[in-house]
């Protein structure tokens, strides 16, 4: 038996690329211990912020050119604002990982799927 | 042991073992300090589609939306066979799945009363769900998803929402041409890599020529509810897909006698996890949760399950 479970990790490392840069790690004992006390355990997500979320970059080359169109949201629902992690894809259609399977061509229609989705963040309503 | 996967609908006694075995699942702690083994696939589930691969960006993960999407999904549903057999002490065992393409072909109404969703089976739809064996009492969704992207713990009931963003669930002409489309050039996957290649990777997890969302993705669009986040193993349906999933992938290396898994290992260091011998991403590397790989496999080990487990048929 592996009695390591205490320092357990997320291995992503690659034994033929070892100059890769080491790829966030966890350790369930950790996020168990979160979720008992704190009732939450927050991803770290490196440099980004709620704002990044939505701001989305898309990147193209035609001919030679290179392409850059960046899309930046604002969204508020009953008077707050949200940053849901929105991504627009190459054909136009929007994305957000949190509702991983799903892409609208519709940002409306996207986000009455989100509030059906975390009814705990949308509460009230009917 | 070869395992047999066989339709859920066609081995009564594979289904009772399935939904009594995920059920123990729920109870069966491999350390005081861990969730129970039902839940830590579960938390593997959403830190795998949280882990951004490169971290530079939000759409390409450690488990979709790139090439690793049907390998490592394979190494979640050979561990979750590994300990349903532990728990039901019957080495036989072999997962079952559910061909969503047949329902796909009854009518949108029709499609909410499958067998599938009756008291024998999984039970239905609703939030809470109230029938069968998943009910209030019988199952706890235990941890979930915020909308910031966060594990939360939770303690309510399960929920399915039948139809509600699309109404049908995917045809046999889909997934034929999902199969179909690579030839005469089957290509598994290519640049760029993710939601925008035109592969046959893409094109069953579902993104190619959205909207509408398709294929695997649909499944989980069309149950709604739980299936539709990060945590969505919660629902003990989602093997049920996954699984048929992986025989439509195993369908399609047979077809075209396995063709080449891409990328390969020159590939940029931006697709670390997806390339042929990257280690894809783990939780753990305690032999008790992994028995058989101690965290460390990647896709070029599960190209060919043989080994360990076939399908009562690949006929799509």
């Amino acid at each position: 038996m592996n009695n390591d479970h205490n320092h357990d990790q997320n291995h992503m490392d690659n034994g033929s690329h070892g100059h890769d840069p080491p790829i966030k790690k966890h350790n369930i004992t950790e996020i168990n211990k979160m979720l008992n006390i704190d009732g939450k355990y927050i991803m770290d997500r490196g440099s980004h912020t709620h704002h990044d979320n939505l701001v989305s970059i898309r990147k193209d080359e035609y001919k030679g050119h290179k392409i850059s169109i960046t899309t930046t949201y604002d969204i508020e629902v009953d008077g707050k604002q949200i940053f849901p992690p929105l991504h627009v894809n190459n054909n136009g259609s929007v994305s957000a990982h949190i509702v991983p399977n799903y892409a609208s061509s519709s940002v409306i229609e996207l986000m009455r799927i989100l509030i059906d989705s975390f009814p705990e963040d949308f509460k009230g309503g009917n | 042991m070869v395992v047999t996967r066989v339709n859920i609908l066609d081995n009564e006694s594979v289904r009772n073992q399935f939904i009594r075995g995920v059920k123990l699942l729920k109870d069966d702690i491999l350390h005081p300090e861990w969730p129970n083994t039902y839940d830590l696939l579960v938390i593997w589930h959403y830190i795998a589609m949280n882990t951004f691969t490169p971290a530079s960006q939000m759409v390409r993960n450690a488990a979709h939306i790139g090439p690793v999407f049907l390998p490592w999904h394979r190494w979640m549903l050979i561990l979750l066979e590994r300990h349903l057999q532990r728990v039901l002490n019957d080495d036989n065992f072999g997962l079952p799945y559910w061909d969503w393409s047949k329902d796909g072909e009854l009518s949108p109404s029709e499609q909410k009363t499958a067998l599938l969703w009756s008291d024998a089976f999984l039970g239905g739809t609703g939030s809470p769900v109230t029938t069968g064996p998943f009910t209030e009492g019988s199952w706890k969704v235990n941890v979930a998803e915020d909308i910031d992207g966060n594990l939360i713990r939770t303690n309510r009931s399960l929920t399915r929402n039948f139809g509600a963003i699309i109404a049908n669930l995917p045809t046999k002409a889909e997934v034929r041409t999902a199969v179909d489309r690579g030839q005469p050039n089957v290509v598994y996957d290519t640049a760029p890599w993710d939601i925008n290649s035109i592969s046959f990777r893409n094109e069953l997890e579902g993104w190619v020529n959205i909207p509408p969302t398709r294929l695997h993705n649909a499944v989980h669009v069309w149950v709604g509810g739980d299936m539709l986040t990060g945590t969505s193993p919660n629902d003990p349906v989602f093997y049920l897909n996954h699984c048929n999933v992986d025989r439509i992938w195993s369908s399609w290396t047979k077809k075209y006698n396995n063709p080449e898994y891409l990328p390969g290992n020159n590939e940029s260091s931006d697709l670390q996890g997806h390339r042929l011998n990257d280690l894809m991403a783990s939780i753990t590397e305690d032999d008790q949760f992994d028995p058989l790989f101690r965290g460390k496999v990647s896709p070029k080990d599960l190209l060919d399950p043989s080994t360990r487990y076939v399908y009562d048929t690949l006929e799509l």
